[in-house]
């Protein structure tokens, strides 16, 4: 098991990952670790039918993405991690998940978040919640598109 | 008569009303939704809401998106599945041929026979022009 790609973005499965991110990391699946969607039956179908088709696909509650994960779940597959949001991940990772790199996609932006990219906001909760994380010495990189530009986010973060 | 609702990335929905307009006198309950970076789910589901309350009035909704699996579609779905598949339904994978045809039957047909015979166009419409051209050459 290998887990090839853990990306932050709070439309979880949707267009780019269908279409480039679940390519470029080469996933056989997707693993969605998000409290509120592993509870909501019909959130789950949808999702689960929006992934590409030759791709598995795992909706999971944190702790039980993060016991799967750490203890090799998925014994064969190459795993793209999809997470909603900084705080979620910090959940993930107290749950005992090794987490190195991250890639950050969209996250929204709206009144009472603050614009920290193009793509990414975060209310003041988050921004404490990626300053965590960046303190753990995680790679934290803002990427749109597979082969897109890369925003060094760890420069943002301690910027703030 | 049915109200028609294109919901896309970006401006592909907006840029297709507007060529349908080049082509057909029709924009009664006509409308579309772009799906822009830096907007979230919430966003998406607000507009469509709006423009479904716009929409009352018609006997159904047919809604439009580019793809199944993007936000469009997600999104939508949600309505489709809360709405039973009754008043509200969703096609993925608009294009022109299909979106003419819906335009023009949506005051003879009921929701349900409106998808099925635009389902059967869409599958017609995507063509290997030159087969058709010169495969009737090369046999005779």
């Amino acid at each position: 098991m290998q887990i090839s790609l853990i990306r932050v973005d709070d439309r979880l499965i949707h267009g780019q990952v269908v279409v480039g991110w679940s390519k470029a990391s080469r996933a056989t699946r997707i693993v969605v670790a998000d409290d509120e969607v592993a509870k909501n039956e019909t959130q789950k179908t949808i999702m689960t039918y929006a992934a590409p088709r030759d791709v598995r696909v795992s909706i999971l509650s944190i702790a039980d993405a993060a016991e799967k994960l750490k203890t090799n779940g998925f014994p064969n597959d190459i795993i793209l991690l999809l997470i909603n949001s900084p705080i979620s991940l910090l959940k993930l990772i107290d749950n005992g998940l090794t987490v190195k790199k991250v890639n950050i996609g969209n996250v929204r932006i709206a009144p009472g978040r603050t614009r920290l990219t193009k793509e990414v906001a975060a209310t003041q909760e988050e921004i404490e919640a990626w300053k965590k994380i960046d303190g753990l010495g995680i790679t934290l990189e803002a990427v749109w598109l597979p082969g897109g530009a890369i925003t060094d986010f760890n420069k943002i973060i301690r910027s703030l | 008569m049915i109200g028609i609702l294109v919901i896309t990335h970006g401006d592909l929905g907006k840029g297709l009303l507007s060529t349908v307009s080049m082509l057909v006198q029709d924009n009664d309950m006509l409308e579309s939704i772009g799906f822009f970076p830096g907007q979230g789910a919430e966003d998406l589901q607000k507009k469509i809401v709006e423009k479904l309350d716009y929409m009352n009035s018609c006997e159904g909704v047919l809604c439009f998106v580019d793809m199944l699996g993007g936000t469009p579609s997600n999104v939508v779905s949600e309505f489709v599945v809360r709405d039973k598949n009754q008043k509200i339904k969703l096609v993925a994978g608009v294009n022109l041929p299909i979106l003419i045809e819906a335009i023009a039957l949506r005051y003879s047909m009921k929701l349900p026979e409106l998808v099925s015979h635009i389902l059967g166009v869409g599958k017609n419409s995507i063509i290997d022009v030159g087969e058709i051209l010169l495969g009737g050459m090369k046999s005779s």
